[in-house]
């Protein structure tokens, strides 16, 4: 027998614009389900974009995302964020950063600027909203004052070298060392969610802080791969920093990372006990619009499958990666409704020939093209359903990655689509 | 990397490729001192752009048995002094319904003319050979085909030819000759890194620049008449049947396919091109090849291609009013030129031919230049091991791993998963570069292993592998994205074209990384 779960709102794809929607759908005690793969989380450098490309100098970055969104609606009206009213957005970012603060993830940033963090290849990256030992990390950079940078035995992932040879010029007194972590001896490899979970616990802390006061000499600041912790990260920062006096630094790393989970336990406790049922790492495999409205869904499940009757859809399954768009010879499809996938012509178009051509790969604007209540449409440009709604890097006429806005787009798209959902459904059955 | 402003040698050879590389093992064997100049790095033109096919001659049976007979003897030749370079796969030649009945009767007969072996098998026993063969095939034979590493090849060529007194430099570019009189009395070198121009003494100079041959020629006012043939070629994400798979019928786009290690080539097509600039495969191209598949082998069509890559048939134009238009048909034989005839008396130039039959090449070139020099030593390279003491096995697909098995590991991480790269492996190897080759950068790691072959292409192990090379000391300042970059780069041009399906999401996860969180398609990452 399949289990069979009633709902008024299915949120598939749990990444980061589909749990951004599920909590804003808490919020509002909305029912809901969200189910899926967390995808994009274990990716995400656990910084939030807003926007960080420069409209007006090509090849820079912006301190200025504000400003350059409203450049941006002027020249791309098309685009999602260029759709989005300031104020919308700010209220986007404030419910969710607020959400995480009572989790333990204090989000902040400037009001109008971008804040450069460092990245383990050296380069200065902008983003809007981060958290203390991120905030540390891009106050560290502008000081400039004697810092020594760590790695760890067995990590791949980080060079303290790399990020030292590639800033010594502008920053004098930077030096850097290889520590064994705590309890690490017999590993030849060790993995930083590994490190981030062991430091959970108060003995492998206390043998860290021996560790890190041995290697510092004249330093006041160090700076380490993110791997301070998954669920107390910020306590745990707070104690080291007390107890060694030193101001100490986050780095974000290459995949997995560390600030990328704990993003996504954040937001998965954020909706405990509340209206939102997730389902997770449930793939949904059919959705199918009933002729009196609303949607017949199958999720995938190795016990037995579900199968969820839910009046709304919200389609956050993202891009290639996370399989939301597929893409053969020929062209580019929407994979699980056979959505029309707004495109470039022909696959030789797809990519520019330059791998960084400034003007980025016009595939990454392919996707889903929506009327302003962010409801996919079909060729007509009307919705192919009343109770469909997009949100995510699967929307059209955006390249998220060269323009550094991935959190900013789904957060604001997720809130969008919550917003229209409510205007919509007093009209529903 | 030289600094000095000029150099003196006995041969100096232009081209590192696999005729240039296996000319100075040919020359150093005899005691005669050469030094090689590659605009690139070894294997930069053609040599690194081919199919890998160590031919049996089967190929030419009707369009070219002088040819065909070469191929066979050179083939049997390196089995027996390259044995680590080769993998002895056996070929099949497959016909499939629709293809020419005559030509697939003729075939036995041509081979056994040209005393190229070649058995006729049951379309059943070749089904159970290989089980990826379409249904549909209607003849099937087996021939002596094999698999070749070229790059393999021309290291062993280059380290052997270095063990034994020649010299190498490399992204050295010969940009002029200096004639006095009848003779090029120095050439002159730009090196397109250090941007430093040198100049080089020789008494013999031999143009093995393959499809550049024509340019080099011109060097020295003499006109070489050259077709470029592009052939584009794709590679599959895993490996597809045990042999080398050829169609059965005159030589056409997409009808062979080479097995090696861990992945099968598939190709090429032809195409005739006027420039040597920006040769990269195109997205038709790739779609041509991918339907031609089916034909033999169905499950290409469906198949993951981790990229494709084009290279130039260094075709001699040959005044042959018969030519059939298709540049395959024109001859794979090679061309000798002593310029002696031209009024130059030092200067030789050896193009054409195929990878196979590059020990032939070297050795008729070393004749013509011993006899000038009056070195009476023998050819040796038909009999000495081509071994030398370099780690270049590791440029074999899937050859790391297995050198790694019975190894003490326990201090050891893999830095490069696709291709089972280890950091002691990669550590060997750089310490290797630095002493022989005063490089260490990951261009050259690139060329000397797998680094960036593999599925990942590059995301995950470039940034592992740079790490590991700026904590061991070999990179400095800020090298190390450059070098990131340009591997990318390279690495892109071969995507591009299979950029679909598994692959995209996988260019879509290197963007995200190394654009949206690297930064490095910023003008300034810093
Ligand atoms: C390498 C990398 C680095 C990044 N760095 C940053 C950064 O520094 N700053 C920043 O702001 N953002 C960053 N991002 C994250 C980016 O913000 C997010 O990936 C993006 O915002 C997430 O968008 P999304 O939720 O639309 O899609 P995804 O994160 O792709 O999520 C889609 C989800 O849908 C699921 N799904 C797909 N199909 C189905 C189905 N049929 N049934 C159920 N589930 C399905 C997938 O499993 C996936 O989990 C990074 C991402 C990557 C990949
Ligand atoms: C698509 C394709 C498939 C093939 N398949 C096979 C096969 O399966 N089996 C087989 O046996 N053969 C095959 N061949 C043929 C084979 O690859 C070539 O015959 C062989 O590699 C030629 O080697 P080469 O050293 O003469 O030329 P190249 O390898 O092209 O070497 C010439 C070198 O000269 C350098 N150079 C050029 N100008 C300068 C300059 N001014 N200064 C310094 N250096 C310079 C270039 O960078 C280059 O590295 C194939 C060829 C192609 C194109």
């Amino acid at each position: 027998m399949e289990a069979i779960h009633k709902t008024d709102l299915l949120i598939i794809g749990a990444g980061f614009s589909g749990m951004s929607a599920a909590l804003f759908a808490a919020n509002r005690n909305v029912n809901a389900v969200v189910a899926g793969g967390a995808g994009g989380f274990e990716y995400s450098s656990g910084l939030l974009d807003l926007w960080g490309l420069s409209l007006t100098q090509k090849g820079r970055i912006t301190k200025k995302p504000w400003a350059m969104l409203e450049k941006l609606s002027r020249q791309e009206p098309g685009h999602p964020l260029a759709r989005i009213q300031r104020k919308t957005i700010q209220q986007a970012f404030s419910e969710l950063t607020a959400a995480l603060k009572h989790q333990g993830l204090t989000y902040a940033g400037y009001e109008r600027k971008n804040t450069l963090v460092m990245t383990p290849f050296g380069t200065l990256r902008p983003t809007f909203r981060l958290t203390p030992a991120m905030r540390s990390n891009a106050e560290a950079v502008a000081a400039r004052e004697p810092c020594l940078i760590l790695d760890f035995k067995g990590l791949r992932e980080f060079s303290a070298v790399f990020v030292r040879e590639m800033m010594k010029k502008a920053w004098k007194g930077l030096r850097a060392e290889t520590l064994e972590f705590p309890e690490t001896r017999l590993q030849r490899e060790v993995f930083t969610p590994f490190l981030a979970r062991s430091l959970e616990t108060e003995q492998v802390q206390e043998k860290f802080l021996t560790l890190i006061r041995s290697a510092v000499k004249d330093e006041t600041w160090v700076g380490l791969p993110a791997v301070l912790g998954i669920h107390s990260s910020e306590k745990i920062l707070d104690r080291l920093q007390a107890e060694s006096g030193l101001r100490i630094f986050e780095i974000p790393t290459s995949p997995v990372s560390v600030p990328g989970i704990r993003l996504k336990e954040a937001l998965m406790r954020a909706l405990d006990n509340t209206s939102v049922t997730l389902f997770q790492n449930r793939r949904v495999t059919e959705v199918n619009a009933l002729p009196k409205g609303g949607f017949h869904c199958r999720l995938d499940s190795d016990i037995q499958p579900v199968i969820v009757h839910a009046k709304a859809v919200l389609l956050a399954t993202g891009r290639f990666l996370s399989r939301g768009l597929y893409a053969d010879r020929e062209k580019v499809h929407e994979s699980l409704l056979g959505l029309p996938v707004w495109q470039p012509e022909s696959r030789d178009q797809w990519h520019q020939q330059a791998y960084f051509d400034p003007a980025g790969h016009r595939i990454n604007r392919a996707g889903i093209e929506t009327d302003a209540f962010l409801r996919p449409v079909g060729p007509d440009k009307r919705p192919v359903h009343e109770t469909l709604f997009a949100a995510g890097t699967l929307l059209a006429h955006q390249d998220w990655i060269r323009s550094r806005c991935g959190s900013g787009l789904s957060i604001a798209t997720a809130f969008k689509a919550m917003e229209s959902y409510l205007q919509i459904r007093p009209g529903l059955c | 990397m030289p600094e000095k402003k000029c150099f003196y040698t006995e041969v100096l050879i232009i081209g590192g490729g696999v005729t240039g590389t296996g000319l100075a093992r040919d020359l150093a064997l005899r005691g005669i001192p050469c030094l090689v100049l590659e605009m690139e790095t070894i294997n930069a033109g053609a040599s690194g752009r081919n199919h890998g096919l160590l031919h049996s001659g089967a190929r030419y049976v009707s369009s070219d048995p002088v040819s065909a007979r070469e191929c066979r003897a050179e083939a049997e030749i390196l089995k027996v002094i390259a044995p680590h370079c080769i993998e002895n796969t056996g070929g099949l030649y497959l016909a499939v319904k629709g293809d020419d009945e005559a030509y697939i009767r003729l075939f036995p007969e041509l081979c056994a003319k040209a005393g190229i072996p070649c058995e006729s098998l049951t379309v059943k026993e070749a089904l159970e050979l290989e089980p990826a063969l379409s249904k549909h095939t209607i003849a099937a034979f087996r021939v002596e085909d094999a698999s070749v590493e070229p790059f393999h090849i021309s290291l062993e060529n280059m380290n052997q030819a270095i063990e034994n007194g020649a010299r190498y430099f490399n992204f050295c570019r010969v940009v002029k000759f200096h004639m006095a009189g009848k003779a090029i009395q120095k050439v002159t070198v730009n090196n397109l890194v250090t941007r430093q121009v040198f100049e080089i003494e020789a008494r013999m100079v031999v143009n093995a620049a393959g499809a550049w041959s024509g340019e080099i020629a011109k060097l020295a006012g003499i006109h070489v008449d050259m077709i470029y043939s592009k052939g584009s070629l794709l590679i599959t994400h895993s490996r597809v049947s045990g042999h080398v798979l050829n169609r059965l019928r005159p030589p056409s786009d997409g009808d062979i396919l080479v097995p090696g290690g861990t992945v099968s080539i598939f190709g090429t097509t032809s195409l005739r091109v006027d420039r040597l600039d920006h040769i990269r495969p195109t997205v038709e191209e790739t779609d041509i090849l991918v339907k031609e598949a089916a034909a033999m082998v169905p499950e290409l069509t469906i198949a993951r291609y981790i990229r494709a890559y084009a290279g130039v048939r260094p075709l001699i134009k040959e005044k042959d009013p018969e030519g059939s238009g298709d540049d395959r048909s024109v001859s794979r034989g090679f061309s000798l030129m002593d310029h002696r005839l031209d009024g130059i008396q030092n200067f030789i130039t050896i193009t054409g031919g195929k990878m196979t039959t590059f020990r032939l090449m070297a050795e008729k070139t070393a004749n013509l230049i011993a006899g000038r020099l009056h070195n009476t030593r023998e050819c040796l390279t038909a009999t000495t091991p081509l071994k030398s003491g370099a780690p270049s096995r590791m440029t074999e697909a899937g050859m790391s791993f297995r050198l790694r098995s019975g190894r003490d590991e326990t201090e050891d991480i893999t830095l490069c998963e696709c291709e089972m790269i280890s950091r002691n492996q990669f550590k060997e190897l750089i310490a290797w570069l630095k002493k022989n080759r005063k490089t260490s950068d990951l261009n050259a790691l690139r060329v000397h292993s797998r680094l960036g072959k593999g599925a990942c292409q590059g995301t995950f192990c470039s940034q592992r592998v740079t790490g590991f090379m700026y904590d061991e000391d070999y990179l400095k300042n800020d090298e190390g994205i450059y070098n990131i970059k340009d591997l990318l780069r390279e690495r892109f041009n071969g995507q591009r074209p299979v950029l679909w399906d598994g692959q995209l999401a996988q260019a879509e996860l290197n963007e995200a990384l190394f654009c949206g969180f690297y930064g490095l398609d910023l003008e300034k990452p810093l």
